[in-house]
């Protein structure tokens, strides 16, 4: 207890406040992106939207039942107390057991999934609008004078709860969204769409778009290199290296535009074939396209179509008896 | 009545000009062609042979526009006047780059494409994508994602999609320009079935003449956008003279049968190596080219050998994986400095990597790469580019620069070294780009841009260059032509050279070591000539020889040892096998 009366004096002075409440509002935004980058990773982004090859259940499972999950999910975390959405989350980890992806794709996975949640939390204990009866702001740790400039009275603990709350529904939606990516092929997906009528120029806007991700991210990784091996270094000095940041920051600042101009040219020069590509493959003609589908409808389809319609009839019955519903949070 | 057959052409007095250009891309083309013909359209770059696609297929003018005078008949109709679906029944069209030209995330889907676009029935379609697969070989790779496939593997799968279609003509504008040299005879063998089988009329663009020129019924060669010669393959070389004018090299073994008339006559022109071999065996000429292919050979000197120190490049049991697929395996193997080594085997086989990790682009799982006696770093790159240079197969991915003078300059600006001006203007003048100077980079031909991309790396002074097929998708003319450069800067400098290429040509002509890659490991490395005398083995790693050696290949058998790379080579052992039977006629072609 000694400790904490020493610490009282230093904790409650003006300077160790206001470092305390910058540190509170910079450190997050400061280090989540360049963690998401550090974790992803060029060659994670890459694999980020792409489809897992594989044979589970899931994969068999009709496409257009799963993107059927996706939108029945959204709808249980908009209108579900934030309690049964936990249990929302629990059954999509059941589809990921089912899944079974490989641990490099779990990390991927984990940040992409995580990081809007931290900055979820994060944001709403910063920046929470709750307020009391007399129409002050519901602060636990209220910042000094010389932060209020920035907009945040202090730190909510209510508004991380809710922060919390609202990133178990992101949570669903996020982890549900992936599981229809990495368990479908992308030419399943757009045949799902376009069975549920979507006009056939957006399908194959969806198509071409699912094929050339992987080979944008893999261009940008052959231009980094190349800018390297033209003499420009963008190695990462080490954290304490402070001397080094200013320009290692530079040359950085300086790689954008030069990445972008050949990124630029060789994706447009791509794009001239692609469209002449789809004229020969008469695409765009007066004749209504045949949609056509490769894969054979089996048992899981029928088990995957009596859960969607379960978990319907859990929806309408929380939504008509009113228990379960989403209340403030 | 021929224009009324399905797989029928007849080009009437075309020309055509590109928007705003004054010259003419073609030139008043008169052509026919009979249904089940399978023609090679020839020519140098921008003799218009691109162009005569696009507009046989009906792409110019509907989607290219442009000024057209006459007309393009298919299948007895006039190409430009019909829907693009309505053309691309009549005659499909497979493109160059096989990145740009495959737009479906999955295979199966890519094949249905062009079906569903013709609004089939869902049964016919997936026939036709069941035996368009067939055909070309690919039904293992049906639920293939086309991101991770092969060069080789999305131009099958660009054959088939156009297949599918049902086209009674197909054009192909250079198909096998990525594919290793097995892969490119597999591609043409299966368009030379679909052409016998299914008589489907083919036109194929390709610069690789002595590769198709067995394939081909007839050849066309264009100049300046109009026909400079249209024979019957077999009377397409009788007189070269017009390949030597538009600058594009005739097959090797006719310019062997053109050396030595007394030995192949004149009535039936050899094609390929093996229509040679076929001609020379049981004559004594043949057997004393076999008898000179065994002779005992010294073996060279080596140099710079593993870890003396000496080798400018140095792989020591490397292993390299990329997640679960294994791509080298214990690799062990170096580059003497100041040699001239090429790096060849399979699509996939890891030729890249090899010449990524000595540029520490790519970090090896196992073991270690040495580049001019350090230990390569990982990330260490722009450390790495003062010594060594790497010149990435597609040079527009390197320039970065307003102009061709800042280009040069770009490394220097980083590195903080003086920019030398007489250092440039000569590297200007070295390149030829001392006329573009202050262009735009991207303004450039592609055989320009890939110069200024080597002028840029020599300016930091680079001692080794790793060339990653340097010559792609450059005709004849261009590739020797950069070939020769490379050539010359090596004589000048004393640079170490090693080229990843599926060209074994290109390999004869220049590179004074092989290195063959084969299941992640070293299947064979030596002198070129020595390794090319490995026929079978050879083919297992993909790789053709090219045609003397081949030839020379055949005659010895597996005895083999050394065969001629050039078709002087081969005179001059036929010469000293059976003197005073020869006279040493000249064989410039």
């Amino acid at each position: 207890m000694s400790g904490l009366t020493v610490l009282d004096p230093i904790l409650g002075s003006l300077l160790a406040q206001t470092l305390i409440g910058y540190a509170a509002i910079f450190l997050v935004p400061s280090f989540l992106p360049p963690m998401f980058v550090k974790l992803i990773g060029l060659g994670g982004l890459r694999d980020v939207l792409s489809y897992e090859i594989g044979t589970s259940a899931l994969h068999r499972l009709d496409p257009r039942l799963k993107l059927l999950y996706v939108l029945v999910l959204g709808v249980g975390t908009v209108a579900f107390s934030w309690q049964l959405v936990l249990g929302l989350l629990g059954l999509t980890l059941v589809g990921w057991a089912l899944v079974a992806p490989p641990r490099r794709r779990i990390r991927i996975l984990l940040a992409l999934g995580l990081s809007p949640a931290v900055g979820l939390v994060w944001s709403q204990a910063l920046f929470h609008p709750l307020v009391n009866a007399a129409g002050q702001p519901l602060v636990d740790y209220r910042f000094p004078w010389t932060v209020a400039w920035i907009g945040t009275d202090g730190i909510s603990r209510a508004g991380a709860v809710y922060g919390l709350q609202q990133a178990g529904r992101t949570l669903v939606t996020i982890s549900a969204s992936l599981l229809l990516i990495v368990s479908t092929s992308p030419s399943d997906i757009v045949w799902a769409f376009r069975r549920f009528h979507l006009p056939p120029k957006a399908g194959f806007t969806l198509a071409v778009a699912l094929r050339f991700l992987p080979d944008l991210v893999g261009r940008l990784s052959t231009i980094l290199q190349a800018v390297q091996v033209r003499g420009l270094d963008l190695r990462r000095p080490a954290w304490a290296r402070l001397d080094r940041w200013p320009g290692y920051l530079g040359r950085v600042a300086a790689a954008v535009p030069l990445v972008t101009i050949p990124l630029l040219i060789g994706a447009l020069r791509g794009t001239r074939t692609m469209a002449l590509v789809a004229d020969a493959r008469g695409f765009g003609g007066p004749t209504s396209p045949t949609i056509v589908s490769f894969r054979d409808t089996g048992p899981q389809d029928r088990v995957g179509s009596a859960v969607l319609l379960a978990l319907v009839a859990v929806i309408v019955l929380v939504l008509t008896l009113h228990i379960g519903v989403r209340a403030g949070g | 009545m021929s224009g009324r057959r399905p797989g029928s052409v007849r080009v009437e007095r075309l020309s055509y000009w590109y928007p705003g250009a004054a010259d003419a891309a073609l030139r008043d083309i008169d052509l026919t062609i009979e249904p089940g013909e399978f023609v090679l359209l020839a020519g140098a770059s921008g003799s218009g042979k691109s162009t005569l696609a696009l507009a046989l297929a009906g792409l110019i003018p509907n989607r290219i526009p442009g000024r057209l005078a006459g007309q393009v008949v298919v299948d007895g109709r006039i190409i430009a006047a019909l829907e693009p679906v309505e053309a691309a029944r009549c005659a499909g069209m497979v493109f160059q780059n096989p990145d740009d030209q495959v737009l479906q995330p999955v295979v199966e889907a890519e094949v249905a494409f062009g079906p569903e676009n013709q609004g089939l029935t869902a049964d016919e379609i997936r026939r036709r994508v069941e035996e368009a697969l067939a055909v070309t070989g690919i039904s293992g790779l049906r639920r293939s994602l086309t991101p991770s496939l092969s060069g080789g593997e999305k131009q099958r799968v660009a054959i088939a999609a156009t297949l599918a279609m049902g086209p009674s003509l197909l054009l192909l504008d250079e198909p096998c320009s990525d594919l290793d040299p097995q892969g490119a005879q597999q591609v043409l063998g299966v368009l030379r079935r679909l052409n016998r089988e299914r008589g489907v009329t083919v036109v194929l663009i390709e610069h690789r003449i002595d590769e198709v020129a067995s394939w081909v019924d007839r050849v066309v060669l264009l100049g300046a956008g109009g026909v400079v010669l249209d024979r019957p393959v077999r009377e397409a070389f009788v007189d070269t003279t017009p390949w030597t004018a538009e600058g594009v090299a005739v097959p090797e073994v006719v310019r062997l049968a053109n050396a030595l008339p007394e030995v192949f006559g004149t009535s039936r022109t050899p094609l390929s190596s093996k229509e040679a071999a076929d001609h020379l065996a049981g004559r004594p000429e043949g057997a004393a080219l076999a008898a000179s292919a065994t002779l005992p050979v010294p073996s060279p000197p080596r140099s710079g050998a593993s870890g003396d120190g000496r080798a400018a490049f140095h792989w020591s049991s490397v292993d390299l994986a990329f997640g679960a697929k294994q791509v080298l395996r214990g690799l062990t193997a170096d580059v003497e400095r100041g040699s001239w080594t090429a790096l060849a085997g399979p699509n996939g086989s890891g030729k890249t990597s090899m010449a990524a990790m000595a540029m520490g682009l790519v970090t090896p799982t196992g073991g270690s790469v040495e580049t001019l006696g350090r230990v390569v770093r990982r990330g260490r790159i722009s450390e790495q580019a003062a010594r060594v240079g790497y010149l990435f197969q597609s040079a527009d991915s390197m320039l970065f620069s307003r102009t061709v003078a800042q280009e040069l300059s770009f490394g220097h600006r980083w590195s903080g070294a003086g920019r030398d001006p007489a250092e440039e203007a000569e590297l200007l003048s070295v390149t030829g780009l001392a006329g573009v100077r202050d262009r735009d980079p991207f303004t450039l031909s592609h055989g320009q841009r890939q110069r200024l991309a080597l002028a840029a790396l020599l300016s930091r002074g680079a001692e080794a260059l790793l060339l990653d097929e340097p010559t792609t998708g450059q005709d004849e003319a261009h590739a020797q032509a950069f070939l020769s450069l490379l050539g010359r800067v090596r004589k000048q400098a004393g640079s170490t050279l090693v080229m990843i290429t599926h060209d074994m040509r290109a390999v004869a002509r220049h590179a004074d070591r092989l290195v063959v890659i084969l299941d992640g490991t070293v299947h064979l490395a030596g002198p070129p000539a020595r390794v090319f005398a490995h026929r079978e083995q050879l083919q297992a790693a993909h790789i053709v020889p090219p045609p003397i050696a081949d030839l020379h290949g055949r005659l010895a058998g597996p005895e083999a040892r050394r065969v001629a790379l050039t078709v002087d080579e081969l005179v001059r052992d036929l010469v000293t096998a059976s003197p005073g039977s020869m006279a040493t006629g000249a064989t410039g072609a």
